[in-house]
């Protein structure tokens, strides 16, 4: 696996332990593969993040929680919601494309977003102390 | 094919010994010793990523191509997991994907290793 992609984990547990209480984590690799799960607490909230790199495709999923309600969560998963959203309906010729977008109030809206970091999700919990 | 990798091993001397006694060189006990460890290796892999693989195939009744088709065009679909399997199910699916396809990417090396033999 691209030896990039082990620094990025690395960086990214590095910056989750400094900022998440009770933090751990665990990646695993093939060669044409690698996955980071993480979890951790920020103030009242349980965070879970997923990163897969998978045929050379970045794959971001990043929760907050409060028990099993999900605050917010960003990821870039091919949401049919999320790809009506975009182009107005869905369609096959949209199907499977990765579209980041956010989730909010367990799940009962969306928005779409830009691209995410690791570093721009921490970015957004700083900047949105709501919870 | 032989690569030169920088990093020197260390073989312990009672082992590199007792090996003119089988007729067999250090290089050639050390290629087999590796594949055998390799081997072993990536069939401990391929049976970790089956049975999470498993869990998901179980969790949503179907399996990875039909959940990763249904996600992708059925909005209805998705209204169902999240309201009675998980509303989580992206991170599933990002999951599934890596046990999916890393079975086949550590078959495909496991395939190659044993046709060196």
């Amino acid at each position: 696996m691209d030896e990039k992609v082990a620094e990025y984990f690395a960086a990214v547990v590095k910056t989750a332990a400094d900022i998440f209480e009770n933090c751990a984590h665990e990646t695993d690799f093939t060669p044409e593969r690698a996955i980071l799960h993480l979890h951790g607490e920020y103030d009242s909230c349980k965070i879970l993040i997923t990163e897969l790199f998978s045929d050379k495709v970045r794959k971001y999923r990043y929760y907050v929680l409060q028990g099993s309600r999900v605050e917010a969560g960003f990821d870039n998963a091919p949401d049919p919601r999320a790809i009506r959203m975009k182009y107005g309906k869905i369609g096959k010729e949209h199907a499977g494309e990765n579209i980041p977008h956010l989730h909010l109030d367990d799940k009962t809206s969306m928005v779409l977003t830009e691209e995410m970091m690791f570093s721009d999700f921490v970015e957004w919990l700083r900047k949105n102390p709501i919870f | 094919m032989k690569a030169n990798i920088a990093n020197s091993i260390t073989i312990n001397s009672s082992y590199a010994e007792l090996l003119p006694s089988f007729h067999d060189d250090l290089q050639s006990a050390v290629d087999a010793a590796l594949q055998r460890y390799l081997i072993d290796e990536i069939a401990a892999k391929i049976a970790g990523l089956k049975k999470k693989e498993k869990l998901f195939r179980l969790k949503y009744s179907c399996d990875y191509k039909t959940f990763s088709q249904r996600i992708a065009e059925d909005e209805e679909y998705i209204n169902q997991i999240e309201s009675s399997i998980s509303k989580l199910w992206e991170s599933d699916l990002a999951d599934w994907e890596f046990c999916e396809k890393g079975i086949n990417d550590w078959t495909k090396k496991l395939q190659n290793i044993l046709l060196l033999s």
